[in-house]
């Protein structure tokens, strides 16, 4: 892919609404959230849009928004939202019956083929202590004219679920899901599905910090989600996944660059702390679980309430402060600064974001970036054995900030849609 | 190793990544074309051999002979020296001792498999009356399963090269499927190789 | 390790960038000379630590290496290529199994280098790409990596070691990986931190490069960076990597032409 120029269209209809100029070299990227039911979009192979679709695509497309970025569908009721607006809010979620209808099942071939793979998997995983080096999920059993279409569809920036290189799958939030954790969400991103919760709980800060509380990321992979998560194999894949998201999350060890602010989960200086545990859990998985668990965590870290917490400080300092936690109050916390992960995944010449399993399977390297609403670099982590030119890191960089942009608002639109329904 | 000093005098020494030249020239052993050079991939001395007499390809080749280079590792394809280490009713394992004409430096475990041990009526075989544990077999290697690398003996030329008898004397082949003690006379059973052909065998 | 061996320092040039950084870089290091924070050891900002490598220091191995940076000590022992394990999966192309461990008085407080497990994953995915798996199929090479002293930038130093005892044990490689990693503070990017200076540091990054290849095999980056430091440093990490991999291939030819 040779992009040129960089629009950021948000079409409604034929004219786009917004568009600004970034780097010049930056790709095409019309994003468009449409409502659609089943639309006769030729490129698309017939792909139906879902409510709340991520479209990034890298067409050098005119003004006129053509059958990719146009998300105009006039036999829907309602208008899509406007976004990037965070405030624009809008009901844009639906019933979930509606969607898994109008969700066709992708190629029912390939999916027979993972199938067979996995049921091969399931043999005794290895017991010893190593590090394997393929990930389970790229034990993907594949054809070589399945590679070939994979590959060659990329090449071509039309993906064999008809999505182009820089295009996300649906994504669907709900927050909320886990009531006994102090705030969850559940994220769908095509058919991979996580989980994220935050449970509070008090404790003691570190000797080291006494003016700072923790905050710990656990990542579990359930062997429910796909048979390859059985045994040791899914201890290494998680614990790459919960490395990669620590690394992202919480910052340099000064607590710069942190996600929260860790000074604000003191309660009392060195004495009372919260103790924040993030755990994310793959509930199925179909690629792409590191920017899932990110965004999920971000999600779920917006639906958080911290108990509010009196402090009765009695007159002696060595005595152990009396904390009285309220179960009335909750503090929100501040998630502004909490980045997504946007991987990009280098398949062939090209890169391509929120691969699936698939696609993952022929990856030659992937990056992973991890961005804030500013546009500031949290985090990176490469993927994958193949070597990379440092220019072509440089601009994966930029071009994993561009797309962050308009994910983060897509998922900020989607947080307000979900607290409104709950 | 299999260098000698004669082989690499002058030869300057690189060492993994370093350029060779481009691609006027042909990548050799320890080498590997990256796009249009070629680069080192072991230490050793750089060695410039000319095209073979008569080849269409007139560029040169150069390789890289290594000071120290890995042992040898099973390829499959590879005729094997194996000693047999236990038999089963369906099958007989055995230790991997050279592969092709070098001694290998790690244990490789192989195995003979019931079907694998002649190429005719398969079915019928007795590996107890083809293989001892003890016995030198060439065999030829497959990279078989998880487990064990499978090895064939499925050829003339494959099969008991050395072996020794019950009472310790060495076993003279007699046939295809008999060797005789050189002390008692008493005759054993196994699945001879045939011995006069080992230089074809090496060529392959 | 015998006094003969010299210890090589190698520092990137400020040329790493074009002129226009270099610029940068000068006003960036009289910047940082102003800092009232002298590094501990004496250094300049984009200074290394004096670099001593050895090959060969356990025979029982196939290869093995000894680097020695400042206070940071590794020895790295590769063996193979070998059988795989019975468990393992069959696989047609090699593997390589590498581990990291710390020995008990590796650290300060006895036995507390505990995240050895993700320094193996890390290790793995710097060196996989630069190994030739397909030479030796079927078979494992066994990377072994023991931290006999932690002084920060444990993890660049373990890779460039273990990259030089693949090479000493003839393994197939496309080429030499060495790594650097660089602190952050504030605006000030210091190279090859301790690890005082790791446990103060706002963001870290490393680099692992290959560099005849011109090509990254590994990028972390943590904490806070802005897009032009993160250009920078990377450019400052393989600059110093270039120059690192340069006193390996010394330390290879020494040893090769040792054994004759």
């Amino acid at each position: 892919m040779e992009p040129n120029n960089e629009q950021f269209t948000n079409s409604i209809g034929d004219a786009p609404l917004h568009r600004c100029q970034h780097s010049p070299h930056l790709a095409t990227a019309a994003f468009s959230s449409s409502v659609a039911a089943a639309s006769g979009d030729p490129r698309c192979g017939a792909q139906p849009r879902l409510d709340g679709t991520v479209r990034l695509s890298t067409d050098r497309l005119d003004a006129s928004g053509d059958g990719v970025a146009g998300g105009s569908f006039p036999h829907c009721g309602r208008p899509p939202p406007l976004w990037p607006h965070p405030g624009g809010l809008l009901p844009n979620r639906r019933p979930l019956a509606l969607r898994r209808s109008i969700f066709p099942c992708p190629r029912p071939r390939l999916a027979s083929a993972r199938e067979f793979a996995r049921r091969r998997l399931r043999r005794s995983p290895s017991r010893e202590q190593r590090y394997a080096p393929a990930a389970p999920r790229t034990m993907v059993g594949l054809s070589e004219g399945e590679k070939h279409f994979i590959r060659g569809g990329i090449a071509q920036d039309l993906r064999t679920d008809g999505r182009r290189r820089l295009q996300f799958r649906a994504i669907s939030v709900e927050t909320g899901v886990i009531p006994q954790a102090n705030g969850s969400a559940r994220v769908r991103l095509g058919a991979t599905e996580v989980i994220a919760t935050v449970k509070a709980e008090l404790g003691k800060p570190s000797i080291l910090h006494p003016d700072k509380g923790k905050v710990s990321i656990f990542v579990d992979c359930s062997p429910t989600a796909a048979p390859m998560f059985e045994g040791r194999g899914s201890e290494e894949f998680s614990a790459e996944l919960c490395v990669a998201l620590q690394r992202c999350l919480l910052g340099g060890k000064s607590g710069a660059g942190a996600a929260i602010d860790l000074s604000s989960l003191i309660v009392v200086d060195g004495k009372v702390c919260w103790d924040l545990y993030i755990d994310g859990l793959v509930v199925s998985s179909d690629g792409n679980l590191l920017d899932a668990l990110a965004a999920a965590i971000k999600v779920a870290l917006s639906d958080t309430g911290i108990p509010k917490v009196n402090v009765s400080l009695s007159a002696t300092t060595d005595e152990e402060p009396e904390v009285n936690v309220s179960d009335e109050e909750f503090l929100q916390f501040d998630t502004s600064s909490v980045p997504v992960i946007v991987t990009l995944t280098k398949v062939g010449k090209h890169y391509i974001v929120d691969a699936t399993s698939e696609e993952e399977s022929q990856m030659s390297s992937a990056v992973s970036v991890s961005v804030n609403r500013h546009g500031q670099i949290r985090g990176l982590t490469k993927r994958g054995g193949a070597g990379l030119d440092p220019s072509v890191i440089f601009d994966m960089i930029s071009v994993a900030k561009h797309v962050s942009r308009q994910f983060i608002s897509v998922l900020d639109s989607e947080i307000l849609a979900a607290e409104a329904a709950e | 190793m299999a260098a000698t000093a004669m082989d690499h005098d002058g030869g300057e020494v690189v060492t993994p990544g370093e350029l060779l030249g481009n691609s006027s020239l042909l990548a050799g052993l320890g080498a590997y074309a990256d796009g249009r050079c070629v680069r080192a991939s072991i230490t050793g001395h750089r060695r410039l051999v000319p095209p073979p007499p008569g080849s269409t390809d007139q560029r040169s080749t150069v390789e890289v002979v290594g000071h120290k280079a890995h042992g040898a590792v099973p390829q499959p394809g590879s005729v094997v020296i194996a000693r047999v280490t236990k038999v089963m009713a369906r099958m007989a394992s055995a230790d991997i001792m050279c592969v092709d004409s070098k001694a290998v430096k790690e244990k490789f475990t192989g195995m003979i498999r019931q079907q694998d041990v002649r190429a005719t009526e398969i079915d019928k075989v007795d590996m107890f009356q083809s293989y001892r544990p003890g016995d030198i077999v060439r065999a030829l290697l497959s990279l078989g399963d998880a487990r064990a690398y499978y090895l064939s003996t499925a050829q003339n030329e494959l099969g008991v090269v050395s072996a020794q008898s019950i009472t310790g004397g060495t076993l003279v082949p007699i046939s295809w499927t008999e060797m005789q003690c050189e002390l008692t006379g008493q005759i054993e059973q196994r699945k001879v190789a045939k011995e006069a052909t080992i230089g074809i065998l090496d060529k392959r | 390790m015998s006094a003969a061996a010299t210890a090589g320092t190698y520092s990137p040039a400020s040329s790493a960038g074009e002129k226009r950084r270099e610029r940068k870089e000068e006003l960036r290091r009289h910047l940082a000379e102003d800092a009232d924070w002298p590094r501990a050891d004496g250094r300049s900002f984009h200074d290394c630590r004096p670099a001593f490598m050895q090959t060969g220091p356990t025979t029982a191995a196939s290869g093995s290496a000894y680097a020695e940076f400042g206070k940071t000590k590794v020895i790295v022992s590769v063996f193979g290529p070998r059988e795989s394990k019975k468990a393992m999966l069959y696989s047609d192309t090699g593997r390589l199994n590498c581990n990291v461990s710390y020995t008990t008085f590796a650290t300060p407080i006895r036995g507390q280098g505990t995240d050895n497990k993700e320094y193996s994953a890390m290790l793995h995915k710097a060196l996989e790409g630069a190994v030739m798996l397909h030479t030796f199929p079927k078979t494992t090479v066994d990377v072994f990596a023991l931290v006999l002293e932690s002084g920060g930038s444990d993890l660049p130093i373990i890779i460039s070691c273990a990259s030089l005892a693949l090479a000493d044990a003839g393994i197939m490689m496309y080429d030499l990986v060495t790594s650097v990693s660089v602190s952050c503070f504030g605006k000030n990017i210091i190279i090859d931190p301790t690890s005082d200076e790791e446990a103060w540091q706002d963001g870290s990054l490393m680099v692992a490069y290959m560099p005849a290849r011109k090509e990254i095999t590994q990028l972390t980056l943590t904490g806070e960076w802005s897009d032009g430091k993160i250009t920078n440093a990377v450019e400052l990490c393989m600059d110093a990597c270039s120059k690192l991999c340069d006193i390996l291939r010394e330390r290879l030819k020494d040893a090769s032409s040792l054994a004759e």
